[in-house]
């Protein structure tokens, strides 16, 4: 997947979490429990839609370098490599 | 009644000076009339014997109207009973209004009284007068404070068919329920200093071997240590209804939740205290949005909000 | 002067200064303004207490003015005299020994508008002239039981300032009107009909009115008192709106 795949992915995941939210406003370096007004519990089931599209299970300790956009674009590319 | 002068239209028995069986002859004063000239005695033009009383003391009666009748009057008189007063009747129909007819009408009292601004705010609200049992308003009449009350008691409105919740209408359910909370429940708050680094640290081990679905967040820790409480303490577990408080047997937590275009619900958790994972779930997804919210307005038995502690 | 000589000049304020404006198509104003003391509570018996300002209020052409505060009672007759038209105003006699400052740059007040002399959430009194002291002591005494009592000074009893107290009432869903006149007939009974008309989805309890016994006033002084609005009688009938028995 290239990181434009991955960044539409995250957001079309956040977009089934936080139907409202408008993912053209989102940078890369932005919060995305800020933008998307996400708690914990929407941040967790971001987890867990991310493990069911892509098989990819975050551990929690990785939780926060998945709160910016870029940082999670980074984060799944680099997973997905391994 | 006789017309005691030219403008009476009605007068009020005052006394009755003879009772049924009583013989009477022309010219006797039988029954003394208020009017609004004062009280006048009242002659009777015929001889014969009382034989029954129509119009009792105090009631106001319109000229024409039979007081009395006499009967077995010797002599000439009539077998058939006879109107004691002898006065024409007006020409006109009296002005006053008659004399109800004493069973037939329903006593006063029986219509609801709502002020005009009860029942606009019930309308809006789309809640039904007759809910309202007892009004604190002048006269018992209910209003806005009733209204408002009753619907802070009330479920939330069954949403409409097609668009989901009402999300106006339970804003103004939310706001009327809770500011009478406020205004009506004695309120005391209590803070607490808990070390939660063993919490912690077992949170971390638990989903750390535990695929994403699996995993639980840390409110749930306090969403256990709430029911847990409960059980301790069953007295914190239930309501006040009627003056008196209704425990529960079941503890069901509701969990505060916004929904994410406005509103609030509080779905119930149920049996928190022997289910420990359930708000991890998949479902628990669902109540921030609000089209499947209805299946979540179970009433809690305690309603526990506000485990943030995220973005740490 | 007491209100009761203007009796005798009747045909001169109603036949004649208040139709010859209209009468003569506009070519004739009549700059008149007359005051007059009205009100009771001197002890000078029924022909000196009148209150009959409502009853002047009724004829169309009068402007019919009630300064209670001592700025007004400056003020407004320099707004009555650069009226056209026929103005009275009606002076309570219990008002005139009262002392005030006003600012010294005031130059002039309105004669059109009611003021808001208390603002309150509970409950509107809607007043003039010296009952406005009554109902503003009602105030401070329903404060300490909690309810919030808004005092409207009407100042003008014609035209009415309608807005104002329609607003008031909407604000807070409940009036008594207090009106030394008699009940029947009076500037109360109008008030409260214009809320009805026009306010009535707004209330949340019943209309209420404290005006004079329909007696002519006694001279007696507790006689006197007994028939004229009282400071208690305003904080039972607000507190029976706000927090029924």
């Amino acid at each position: 997947m290239t990181d434009t795949e991955i960044r539409a992915l995250i957001l079309e995941l956040i977009r089934d979490i936080a139907p409202e939210a408008d993912p053209a406003v989102a940078r890369d370096q932005d919060d995305l429990r800020e933008v998307f007004d996400l708690d914990s519990m929407d941040f967790a089931n971001l987890i867990v839609a991310i493990h069911d599209r892509i098989k990819i299970a975050i551990p929690e300790v990785d939780y926060n370098k998945l709160f910016t956009l870029g940082g999670a674009t980074a984060y799944l590319r680099d997973a997905l490599s391994q | 009644m006789p017309a005691l002068g030219a403008d009476m239209e009605a007068g009020t028995l005052v006394e009755w000076l003879v009772k049924p069986g009583d013989r009477v002859k022309s010219g006797d004063v039988i029954v003394v009339v208020e009017t609004q000239k004062g009280a006048i005695e009242v002659e009777i033009f015929q001889d014969g014997v009382l034989s029954n009383i129509l119009v009792p003391v105090g009631e106001r009666v319109p000229v024409g109207t039979v007081l009395a009748q006499i009967a077995g009057a010797p002599g000439a008189a009539p077998p058939r009973a006879e109107a004691v007063a002898v006065a024409a009747k007006p020409a006109a129909p009296p002005l006053v209004e008659a004399p109800p007819p004493r069973p037939a009408v329903a006593p006063p009292g029986q219509r609801i009284k709502v002020t005009p601004a009860a029942r606009r705010r019930a309308a809006a609200l789309n809640l039904g007068l007759a809910t309202i049992l007892k009004g604190t308003g002048v006269e018992g009449s209910i209003r806005l404070a009733d209204v408002e009350a009753a619907a802070s008691g009330a479920k939330l409105p069954p949403p409409p068919a097609k668009r989901g919740l009402d999300l106006s209408e339970m804003r103004k359910a939310i706001a009327a329920a809770m500011s009478r909370s406020k205004r009506e429940i004695p309120h005391y708050y209590l803070t607490e200093t808990v070390d939660l680094q063993a919490a912690w640290s077992w949170i971390e081990r638990f989903n750390a071997e535990k695929p994403p679905i699996e995993r639980i967040l840390p409110a749930v820790l306090f969403l256990k240590a709430a029911a847990l409480a409960l059980r301790e303490q069953p007295q914190l577990n239930g309501a006040y209804e009627n003056g008196a408080f209704a425990p529960s047997s079941d503890i069901h937590i509701g969990w505060a939740v916004s929904l994410r275009s406005g509103g609030l619900i509080a779905p119930a958790i149920l049996d928190a205290d022997k289910n420990i994972a359930r708000p991890i779930d998949g479902g628990h997804a669902r109540p921030r949005r609000t089209r499947q919210a209805r299946e979540f307005t179970k009433l809690g038995t305690h309603v526990a909000h506000d485990h943030r502690h995220e973005r740490r | 002067m007491t209100v009761n000589f203007s009796l005798l000049a009747l045909d001169q304020i109603l036949n004649n200064a208040v139709t010859i404006p209209h009468m003569s198509g506009g070519q004739f104003a009549i700059p008149l303004v007359i005051r007059m003391a009205t009100g009771g509570g001197r002890h000078v018996a029924a022909q000196h207490s009148r209150s009959l300002e409502g009853w002047y209020a009724h004829i169309p052409g009068l402007r019919v003015l009630t300064p209670a505060t001592v700025e007004d009672a400056r003020f407004m007759l320099k707004g009555a005299l650069a009226d056209p038209n026929p103005v009275i105003i009606f002076e309570h006699v219990m008002l005139y020994n009262m002392e005030g400052d006003f600012p010294s740059d005031m130059k002039e007040v309105d004669i059109a508008c009611a003021k808001v002399r208390r603002a309150g959430r509970d409950v509107s009194l809607i007043t003039y002239g010296d009952s406005l002291f009554k109902a503003l002591q009602a105030a401070d005494a329903l404060s300490s039981e909690g309810i919030d009592a808004e005092v409207i000074d009407l100042r003008t009893l014609r035209p009415l300032d309608t807005k104002t107290f329609l607003e008031s009432v909407a604000r807070t869903r409940r009036c008594v009107i207090i009106d030394e006149g008699w009940r029947s007939g009076s500037i109360s009974a109008e008030i409260g009909m214009r809320i009805a008309e026009e306010a009535l989805f707004e209330l949340d309890a019943p209309l209420r009115r404290v005006c004079a016994r329909e007696t002519p006033i006694p001279y007696a002084a507790h006689l006197e008192d007994a028939c004229l609005p009282q400071t208690e009688t305003i904080i039972t009938t607000a507190r029976e709106l706000v927090k029924p028995s």
